[in-house]
């Protein structure tokens, strides 16, 4: 269990770089948020407005105090206010969450099913050029840009069959479309790896014993070799989830749906710095949380892996 | 035994049957060629024969397993009446596990790593829709009790990685018992097992045959396990049987020379007295003064081990001296200790306590023991398996120059002189340079590896089972390019081998590890035909042939 407490340790150090990243991204980025409350000012004493809001802002205090600022205020679990909306950041973005985080885990979830399926299909079939063709999906599915797959999933849904509204369309079905666009990427990653492990597990001599005891092509695939050529996949779900987050920002760009993606891009825009914070810090948390979920899943899976003490 | 009535309608009959294997891009080739044996029911039939000679294909006939690229092109295989060959794939798989019951050849990888072995072991009777789940766990365990597993309850939700692989290897039968096949196909069933353990495995098919009037074709490449097991043998080369008949008759008269190769070089031909007995007069040529050049003192290693148990002692205060020209055989089963003792040797793996030291100079497990001077270079190991040992992508002149150019040998030029003669020494033509290890056949691929251990002109050379992945007639090649190096360069070995024919033939100086204990040490002849111990005693007795054969004793 100690190795577990070490685990715990990388993932705050990798919680405080996000977060120290993400500040000083903004803060180098050339403008700040008191041009954004500024922006439609006109005539002569722009500047002196400009002053006037940094120093409001705090924005003309050293940049070492800014930070030192919002660090210890975010480990007090306050980020402060948002620029624009002024209320705490934190409540703009729980607000947003649960739209993200339905598309997401729908996202994993359609990810995770269709990768594996489709693994699993190109294994039992028997035609070559049906196999050729399947084999072909996933390296293509994990190519497409995912604003291409969304864009072309709104044309036909959208504009064609009629099925969703075009702009952030909140029943179920628009749910679904996106979600599906936010997996095509996920899925064929998934199935890549469990393509290939699945092939190097097929050829190991238990699957040779197996059809010797006059089990089916299914079973064999299924029962014997999918669990091994898993575990490989199970760890790739940690980084899948890291694209995930990053995804649902184009899909959610794509599809006007105001989730944390919208958000975290207005925020970017507005250099809402305390709005930007909480959502990179969340991210993290969740990202680094998914992995140790993962580690701690392993053992379980395969009983030769333990917790070394 | 077999009476007249069944001979006439044995339970098995592969008839003429000739498989090609078709390649990409080229004519197919031949791999099985008229190929004709019976098996009868209540006897074992051997099929003996070298790696490549289509042994192993003729058992995948049977159970129609052949490779996609196989196939059939005359003959048939016929069950108990009826025809297998020709059957569509479904049927088979009917046939597959209920009728024909399999041993794979090594136990541990034969078992899938992620299930308990009990849900394994029950997966023919699942496969077959014979038992109910609950009944099937019962089954399972009514058969592990009577393959001999101990504690079968317990045992039902074990994982392979925690079983021995003798006992994996008895799951496995249990496996393929559940079924009640009526004939069961071995192929190499005890290969990967100390002979210990190879022997009970044997004795439990034996009483299988006895008990369930079963039928087994056991496929193998030792003529010693033939002889000793079977009732009737079936020799191939080339894909073609070149011998076969009773077992008995077999053995007393080969006929032809490749089995009467195979039989002198299994372990049947093994005489302990008389291999150990002509290494003596080596022995005697080494002068009594020659220098120590490997000596270690009170050497011992534990490993950590899992919380709960204490840690594992891998290596307890091992003591001994390798004189100069001389080798040293260290003998035991898998676990005893064998490879960490001589990881230790080499530097490889720090001690916990004990020293060991090289022409005088303490083995340190550091950097600076590399280069030209340093240890590291006078220490050098050929491993076991020349398939693993040598990268696949490498040439062969790239391998030779690997160690050259880590231990600082000298410009290019140099370099490739010395692997030139590195080749002729270990006898090898100059052409090998520029091929693959990947083209080269394992005889060829472990003189590669001998090569590459004499590159940086090493002292001493540690060599762990560098003939028990090979042929038994390339053992033989092998362990004379031993013997000729050592002679020539005035080598010193350090050999390990679980094979105590092998033992007897190259060690001066014979070390016994148990449970990473010394229990003897002294002479090679000594030991070998005088043992003190029980333990050497049973290692002896294990050895196949060391008893009469099997039908000589029923007839």
């Amino acid at each position: 269990m100690a190795r577990y407490g070490l685990r715990l340790l990388y993932g705050v150090i990798v919680v405080w770089g996000a977060f120290t990243g993400a500040f000083f991204l903004l803060y180098v980025v050339p403008g700040d948020a008191a041009g954004g409350l500024t922006a439609g000012a006109d005539g002569g004493d722009v500047k002196h407005l400009l002053a006037e809001q940094r120093e409001l802002l705090g924005l003309d205090r050293p940049v070492y105090v800014q930070y030192w600022d919002a660090l210890t205020g975010a480990l007090h679990g306050d980020f402060g206010q948002s620029i624009y909306q002024r209320r705490p950041a934190v409540d703009v973005y729980v607000e947003s969450f649960p739209e993200t985080l339905q598309l997401a885990l729908l996202g994993l979830l359609l990810a995770v099913v269709l990768g594996v399926t489709l693994s699993v299909v190109i294994e039992l079939t028997h035609w070559k050029w049906a196999r050729e063709l399947l084999i072909s999906l996933p390296p293509i599915a994990v190519s497409l840009p995912p604003f291409l797959v969304g864009l072309v999933l709104l044309q036909v849904f959208a504009f064609q069959l009629h099925w969703i509204d075009a702009v952030s369309d909140r029943g179920l079905g628009g749910l679904l479309v996106a979600s599906v666009a936010l997996a095509v990427a996920g899925g064929g990653s998934i199935s890549q790896l469990l393509t290939a492990n699945l092939r190097a597990a097929l050829t190991s001599p238990y699957i040779e014993t197996a059809r010797n005891w006059g089990l089916s092509r299914f079973d064999i695939v299924v029962r014997h070799a999918l669990k091994n050529a898993a575990l490989p996949v199970v760890t790739s779900l940690g980084t899948t989830v890291g694209v995930m987050v990053g995804g649902t920002v184009l899909t959610e760009t794509v599809f006007s749906r105001l989730g944390v993606g919208r958000l975290v891009v207005d925020a970017v825009n507005g250099r809402d710095m305390p709005v930007v914070l909480v959502a990179v810090t969340i991210s993290a948390v969740i990202f680094v949380v998914v992995n140790l979920v993962v580690d701690a899943l392993y053992p379980l899976l395969d009983k030769r892996i333990r917790w070394e003490g | 035994m077999s009476s007249p009535e069944q001979e006439d309608t044995p339970l098995l009959r592969v008839r003429d049957v000739s498989v090609e294997f078709a390649l990409p891009g080229r004519a197919a080739t031949p791999v099985l060629d008229r190929v004709s044996l019976d098996v009868s029911a209540g006897s074992i039939r051997a099929v003996v024969g070298e790696s490549g000679s289509g042994k192993s294909t003729l058992g995948r006939v049977v159970t129609g397993t052949l490779a996609e690229n196989g196939r059939i092109t005359a003959g048939e295989v016929v069950l108990g009446g009826r025809a297998l060959t020709g059957l569509p794939e479904r049927q088979y798989r009917a046939v597959r596990g209920k009728e024909i019951g399999y041993i794979p050849q090594d136990a541990r990888l034969g078992l899938n790593p992620l299930l308990p072995v009990g849900v394994q072991a029950a997966e023919p009777l699942r496969a077959h829709g014979l038992a109910s789940r609950a009944e099937r766990r019962e089954r399972v365990i009514d058969l592990f009790a009577k393959v001999g597993l101990r504690d079968p309850e317990r045992l039902y939700g074990r994982y392979p990685h925690e079983l021995s692989g003798g006992m994996c290897q008895r799951v496995l039968i249990a496996a393929a018992m559940s079924t009640r096949p009526r004939l069961l196909i071995a192929d190499e069933p005890t290969t990967a097992l100390d002979v210990t353990v190879q022997k009970t495995i044997l004795d439990l098919l034996s009483s299988l045959v006895e008990t369930e009037d079963l039928g087994i074709l056991l496929i193998t490449h030792d003529l010693g396990i033939a002889a000793e097991r079977t009732d009737d043998i079936a020799v191939v080369k080339d894909g073609r049987i070149v011998r076969s008949g009773r077992t008995d008759e077999v053995v007393a008269e080969p006929g032809d020379p490749y089995t009467e190769n195979l039989l002198r070089s299994s372990s049947l031909g093994f005489s302990g007295r008389r291999a150990a007995t002509a290494r003596l007069e080596y022995s005697r040529t080494v002068p009594a003064d020659a220098p120590v050049v490997v000596e270690a003192k009170g050497v011992g290693k534990t490993f950590p081990s899992r919380r709960g148990s204490d840690p594992v002692t891998a290596v307890a205060d091992a003591s001994f001296q390798v004189r100069k020209g001389t080798t040293l055989g260290i003998v035991g089963e898998s676990g005893s200790g064998k490879t960490t003792l001589v990881r230790v040797l080499a530097g490889l793996t720090p001690a916990d306590a004990g020293s060991v030291e090289i022409d005088g100079e303490p083995v340190v497990h550091h950097r600076r023991a590399a280069g030209q001077s340093g240890l590291y270079r006078r220490v050098q190991m050929v491993y076991q398996d020349p398939f693993a040992s040598l990268n696949p992508r490498s040439t062969v002149r790239s391998i030779l120059d690997e160690p050259l150019r880590g231990h600082r040998y000298g410009p290019a030029p140099e370099r490739a002189r010395r692997i030139t003669e590195l080749l002729e020494v270990t006898g090898l033509p100059a052409s090998v340079a520029d091929r693959y290890t990947a083209e080269l056949s394992g005889g060829q691929r472990q003189r590669v590896a001998i090569a590459r251990a004499l590159a940086p002109r090493p002292d001493v050379v540690i060599l762990d089972e560098p003939v028990s992945a090979l042929d038994v007639s390339v053992q033989r090649q092998i362990l004379d390019l031993l013997a000729t190096l050592q002679r020539e360069l005035t080598l010193t070995y350090v050999f390990i081998s679980h094979d105590l024919g092998v033992i007897a033939e190259v060690s001066d100086e014979v070390v016994v590890l148990r449970h990473g204990h010394i229990v003897e040490r002294g002479r090679a002849l000594g030991v070998l035909t005088d043992p003190r111990t029980d333990y050497v005693k049973r290692l002896l007795a294990s050895i196949p042939g060391a008893v009469a054969p099997r039908s000589a004793l029923s007839s």
